[in-house]
């Protein structure tokens, strides 16, 4: 029960329930459906599980807690949920130093690579993530959001544009000139 | 930079784009690996959700503590801010609506002149059901379309919260208002009219009709966004009430037999039912802000 997909009715239904009755029983379903989706969205990011937990807990509790201001018309639910998860990550990063990584904190077993790529080259990707996010600390936060919501959810712009409340040109304009930045900053380390 | 510059840039920007997101795709199956069991299903996930729950919910607030909060951020007098004048004017409507049920009670001026009262036309309770939300509907009326002319009700909506509940407080201050009118009228008939009645039936048919208008025309807010939320309710109570009185001679002896008990009953089961639906109001957003459809989009 609970972790099974719901559909946009479904979700606006225990929605209601929720504002309207404060029913427990509708808040516990509502965050079961999602809690999975917002952890994958979350640890893409944070690779700290306990600090992910947290930080899914702590967008749960914001989300609900500000439940009544969603407004199913500017995008699905789970798009409002990413949104407020990644200003949480945002918070978290900004509170903590960049740290370098070994092949240790990659979370992989060596005997286990995954397939076509060796484990320093995994440790390589998730240490220049981690530059990434912290050279774009610096950046507004809504050129954050955007570029979180694209790169580590694979929204595309429309719902971008709708979630975030911005013109998609803007969204879009945003997104590229932060890909400009980050190619002339770590040009030939992607590749 | 010439076009043909500017197309492969685009190109090797989405490329990168791309190999980005494979990483952070890679990224988060790594972090689900290093976890096997942290789906919602497990003990650990399941006491989390139960803390988000117990945190995140926001606890059950009774209507009074909301409509406090109004009053106290705003003060009495500015919850009333301008609309003394539509105040005025349905009282002064409404005095001399009570007016003419007290005269078609009474049997008009017959009486004081000595001549023979027409006992065909002398009526009280239908009266009394038809007139008895005309206070609360008119200073309703005459607010919301003095907002609406002076465009306060635009400013009022940018302040998400209150203006809902600012509404729901002036709502309840008529209802009240409305319901002390109909207590004095029931005073001033078993005071002064030669009529032989039950005051508490009176009070129970006259609470019963303000608490069934005041919840239909709630019904409208909630369901419909102004000016068309004016409309149904004044215009399915003027309908019912042209009804009732041209069927007085009928009605009029049904609701005069009706226990005291019974119409009290009734009365508390509208105000029940219009005190929950104030509350419901309150929460909703205006359906000016909300669209009720549901988006296509899959979550």
């Amino acid at each position: 029960m609970g972790d099974e997909p719901l559909s946009a009715h479904g979700t606006r239904r225990l929605i209601d329930a929720v504002v309207r009755r404060r029913s427990r029983r509708a808040a516990d379903r509502l965050v079961r459906a999602y809690y999975d989706a917002l952890l994958r969205f979350v640890s893409r990011q944070v690779r700290d599980a306990d600090e992910a937990d947290a930080i899914v807990q702590e967008s749960f509790i914001a989300a609900l807690r500000s439940l009544s201001s969603y407004d199913p018309d500017k995008g699905a639910f789970a798009t409002w949920l990413y949104r407020i998860a990644t200003y949480k990550v945002i918070d978290w990063r900004r509170a903590r130093p960049a740290q370098a990584l070994s092949v240790d904190d990659v979370g992989v077993s060596p005997s286990e690579p995954r397939f076509g790529q060796n484990v320093p080259s995994q440790a390589a990707d998730a240490d220049l993530l981690e530059r990434i996010g912290a050279s774009i600390a610096n950046e507004d936060e809504r050129t954050q959001v955007i570029w979180r919501l694209r790169i580590y959810e694979r929204m595309s712009f429309p719902e971008i544009s709708a979630v975030m409340d911005m013109p998609e040109p803007a969204v879009k304009a945003r997104h590229y000139r932060l890909l400009s930045r980050i190619r002339k900053e770590f040009g030939d380390e992607y590749e | 930079m010439n076009t043909s510059d500017m197309a492969d840039e685009s190109k090797e920007l989405e490329a990168m784009e791309s190999r980005l997101m494979t990483m952070a795709d890679d990224a988060g199956t790594r972090s689900s690996n290093g976890r096997p069991d942290n789906g919602p299903g497990n003990r650990p996930a399941r006491r989390r959700i139960r803390l988000i729950v117990d945190r995140g919910l926001p606890p059950r607030t009774r209507l009074i503590d909301l409509l406090a909060d109004v009053t106290g951020t705003l003060s009495w007098r500015n919850v009333f801010f301008g609309l003394w004048d539509c105040m005025l004017l349905a009282t002064m409507v409404a005095l001399v609506a009570w007016g003419g049920v007290f005269a078609l009670a009474s049997g008009g001026l017959s009486p004081v002149m000595g001549a023979e009262v027409d006992e065909k036309l002398r009526m009280l309770y239908v009266p009394t059901f038809v007139i008895s939300p005309l206070l609360y509907g008119l200073v309703n009326l005459l607010a919301a379309w003095k907002e609406r002319e002076a465009r306060m009700d635009q400013l009022l909506r940018t302040y998400r919260w209150p203006s809902r509940r600012l509404r729901a407080v002036r709502m309840m201050v008529f209802g009240l208002i409305s319901a002390a009118g109909s207590v004095l009228f029931a005073a001033t008939m078993s005071l002064c009219s030669p009529l032989r009645f039950s005051p508490p039936t009176l009070l129970g048919v006259s609470f019963s009709a303000l608490f069934l208008f005041a919840a239909g025309q709630l019904l409208a807010d909630l369901r419909l966004s102004p000016p068309l939320s004016f409309i149904p309710m004044p215009a399915l109570w003027s309908v019912m009430s042209v009804v009732l009185l041209s069927a007085h001679t009928v009605v009029e002896p049904m609701l005069s037999r009706l226990p005291a008990a019974l119409t009290l009953c009734a009365s508390a089961l509208f105000a029940m039912v219009y005190l929950l639906m104030l509350r419901r109001y309150c929460d909703e957003r205006p359906t000016e802000l909300v669209s009720r459809t549901v988006p296509v989009a899959a979550v």
